[in-house]
């Protein structure tokens, strides 16, 4: 809460398993003005988080080790009080995923084929909202 | 029939001794005649004596009374003798031995016969009687019985002497010569009808003893001919009922052995097809219970059993609900059972636990009609469903793999090129490296559906093959060619180890070009920069060999049998690291395997791998059918 007013760290971690991916985001959310960091599956994901404490996670749902659910729930629960948004990129979105993602309230989806464009915009949308949480607080 | 001869048998065990009787017939007879013989002449000296006594009594009274008629006047010195004399020979027959006339004074007038004594004391008692009287003594000197006869002789009623009669009954001969003459001729009757008597009776009992050799014969052998009968025999017509008996019971044994050889054959029918439907039943890959109207259970086959708890035993009679503890399958069975047609759920698949693991099995509860459409009870059938279940699964999941392995690369190129429309990549050198990516996912993409379709197409059975002659060399050499230059790109040592001479391949060219590419671009993918591979070909008989060795990562133990299995891809990160979609391997397996050939595998983790491909040669006796064929194709 160092930074509350103005300077609001613009840390980004994506987690996907293709490194194409990975390269694609990278590059789009770093023009954009964006830090990133890149992991490689859940445990390297939450790994990642518990040492940057990024407010966004870009995650792809299917992968090995530990999927994008179950990254989720570790995260939540690492993260404490923080809050934090993650946007999750699936081929499908079936009922029980929405009812789920709608539960916890910080849960974006994103459609694959996935549009870097729609990805910065949910990233700039995530930091807005932070940015009026923080301006509640 | 058994039961007979067992009474036969008891029966039996009294020792028949007809024979030994009829053995001693001839001396019972002639033992049973001289009895006979004794017995009548021991009647006939009873009879004789019992005669002369009666003589003897007679004759005294009379001959006495007849001499004391006379006067002792009248019987003077030779009338007296001659007198005496006439009483002598009367009474002779009847044992007279003398005959005495005394006057009072004893003094002996006249006196016939021997034998007396003179013995005072008798002739004394004689003499002083004056009534008719009989005196019996002992004659000292013969030892003879003498009876004496005496009576005094009257005159005006004066007693002048006495007459004196001695009979001794021991004095004649018992027998006379004509008794004797007739016994003789009653005995020689007697012994003559001795043999007639015992050849009459060996005669009748002869049947008697057939008769008896006969019933050994059924009691120890089951066997029993009509027995000979003298019609005349005595016995005969009672061995002749017996013969009747013993063969209409012969002729009801036979009808019942026989009725009980079609009956016997008729259940051996019978419980052959009862073993049949009943192993039918128990062999049925379906759990079967039928329960009668009342629920208890009738019938349950060998499968139903291995799905529950309980032996077949204890199941029987029970009602369903005892013999389930799953909670599901009972409300389920209840609910049938309680709403029975109406309820609608006649099905329930649930997951057992059983000894070889669990089991998803498909419960259904059906009445069971009878032709009089009445409800005769209940049907439940149990069945296996877990393959198809792990077909279902598969199919679905085959169907999320691909549609992930399809996505990805699309995935990759729409977002690059997105990103190059909106002029994100400034860098000339990234842009072309994204342009390039591009490209290869494009290609990815392509190589990624043709899989698809190679493999479903064999799996569906569809695939066309196309038999071409491949000339060996020329084609693992063009092969070699195609990979060699991405090799070394990759700074792998790549080398083609050939015979001079190949046998020629009639087979699908592109099809075992595509499974040999898979497993080398395989090889130069997951081999390390500086690592090395050979390609090397040899012909073994009637087969060609190609091994694809490396030194790449190597497959571990564990996932060596999953590698040729659709989609599977290894966990290993090294792996992982490089795209794949998990389709190469296992069409190489099935292309391989479509043209009679094996694939195996050599690894070693971190030191490298070595598949082999063992294809059959044009000459291979597996496909002269298929090159004749190709031939004939040919030459249209």
């Amino acid at each position: 809460m160092k930074e509350t007013n103005t300077e609001y760290s613009k840390k980004v971690l994506i987690v996907d398993d293709e490194p194409y991916v990975l390269r694609v985001l990278k590059l789009k959310l770093e023009n954009a003005g964006f830090e990133i960091i890149t992991a490689v599956n859940g445990v390297d994901g939450l790994e990642k988080f518990d040492q940057e404490r990024p407010a966004v996670v870009i995650t792809d749902i299917r992968m090995p080790l530990m999927d994008g659910q179950e990254m989720y729930q570790m995260i939540k629960e690492h993260s404490g009080a923080d809050p934090f948004f993650v946007i999750m990129m699936t081929s499908t979105i079936d009922a029980s995923l929405r009812i789920w993602a709608d539960k916890t309230g910080n849960i974006h989806f994103v459609e694959k084929p996935v549009s870097p464009r729609n990805v910065l915009k949910l990233v700039e949308l995530c930091y807005s909202r932070l940015r009026d949480l923080n301006a509640k607080l | 029939m058994t039961n007979f001869i067992k009474s036969l048998k008891q029966i039996s065990l009294f020792p028949l001794k007809e024979e030994k009787f009829i053995q001693n017939i001839g001396l019972i007879s002639i033992g049973v005649s001289l009895v006979i013989i004794v017995l009548i002449m021991s009647l006939f000296v009873l009879f004789t004596k019992q005669n002369r006594q009666k003589d003897l009594i007679s004759d005294g009274v009379t001959l006495t009374s007849m001499v004391a008629s006379y006067s002792m006047n009248e019987l003077k010195k030779d009338n007296a003798n001659k007198l005496l004399e006439i009483v002598n020979y009367t009474g002779s027959k009847s044992g007279l031995v003398y005959s005495i006339i005394m006057d009072t004074n004893q003094k002996i007038i006249a006196r016939t016969g021997s034998n007396y004594v003179d013995n005072t004391l008798i002739a004394k008692r004689a003499a002083s009687s004056n009534n008719h009287l009989k005196q019996i003594y002992k004659n000292s000197l013969t030892n003879h019985t003498i009876y004496e006869f005496f009576r005094p002789i009257y005159k005006n009623g004066k007693k002048e002497g006495t007459v004196r009669l001695g009979f001794s009954p021991d004095i004649n001969p018992l027998f006379s010569d004509n008794d004797i003459r007739g016994i003789l001729v009653i005995a020689t009757l007697f012994f003559s009808l001795v043999p007639i008597f015992y050849y009459l009776v060996r005669r009748s009992f002869s049947s008697l003893g057939s008769l008896n050799n006969e019933l050994s014969n059924l009691i120890e052998k089951n066997e029993f001919r009509k027995i000979e009968v003298n019609p005349k025999d005595g016995v005969g017509k009672l061995v002749e009922r017996f013969n009747l008996v013993v063969s209409s019971l012969k002729d009801k044994c036979k009808q019942m052995s026989l009725s009980y050889e079609d009956s016997e054959v008729a259940n051996k029918v019978l419980s052959y097809e009862k073993d049949r439907i009943e192993s039918v039943i128990d062999n049925m890959a379906d759990g079967i219970m039928v329960t009668d109207s009342v629920g208890s259970i009738t019938l349950v086959n060998r499968t139903m059993i291995n799905m529950m708890k309980f032996s077949k035993q204890e199941v029987l009679g029970k009602t369903v609900n005892a013999c389930f503890d799953n909670k599901e399958i009972l409300s389920f069975i209840e609910k049938n059972q309680f709403y029975g047609s109406v309820f609608s759920q006649k099905n329930l698949e649930i997951v057992l636990k059983q000894s070889g693991g669990e089991n998803i099995v498909r419960i259904s509860y059906q009445p069971l009609i009878s032709h009089e459409e009445s409800v005769m009870g209940n049907i439940i059938v149990a069945k296996d469903i877990t393959v198809q279940k792990a077909a279902q699964r598969n199919q679905s999941d085959f169907i999320a793999h691909v549609s992930h392995e399809l996505r990805t690369p699309l995935n990759t190129i729409k977002s690059y090129v997105e990103m190059l429309m909106d002029d994100e990549v400034n860098n000339r050198e990234t842009k072309i490296d994204f342009f390039n990516t591009i490209n290869d996912e494009a290609d990815r993409l392509a190589r990624l559906i043709n899989n698809l379709l190679n493999i479903s197409k064999i799996e569906m059975g569809s695939l066309m093959i196309n038999k071409d002659l491949i000339k060996t060399r020329d084609f693992l050499e063009d092969i070699f060619k195609s990979v060699e230059s991405q090799a070394i790109s990759k700074n792998i040592k790549i080398e083609l180890l050939l015979p001079d001479k190949l046998s020629s391949l009639v087979m699908d060219k592109d099809q075992i070009r595509i499974a040999i590419l898979n497993v080398l671009s395989n090889a130069i993918k997951y081999t390390p920069e500086d690592g090395s591979i050979t390609f090397r070909a040899e012909e073994d008989e009637s087969f060609i060999q190609i091994d694809i060795t490396d030194t790449g990562y190597g497959i571990s133990e564990e996932e060596i049998p999953h590698i040729f299995d659709k989609f599977f891809r290894s966990s290993d990160e090294k792996v992982k690291a490089h795209t794949g979609n998990g389709l190469g391997l296992a069409l190489c397996r099935d292309i391989i395997k479509l043209h009679d050939g094996k694939i195996d595998v050599m690894s070693n983790i971190g030191q490298g791998t070595q598949f082999t491909l063992t294809l059959p040669t044009e000459d291979s006796p597996r496909i002269k059918n298929y090159s004749t064929s190709y031939h004939s194709l040919v030459e249209k």
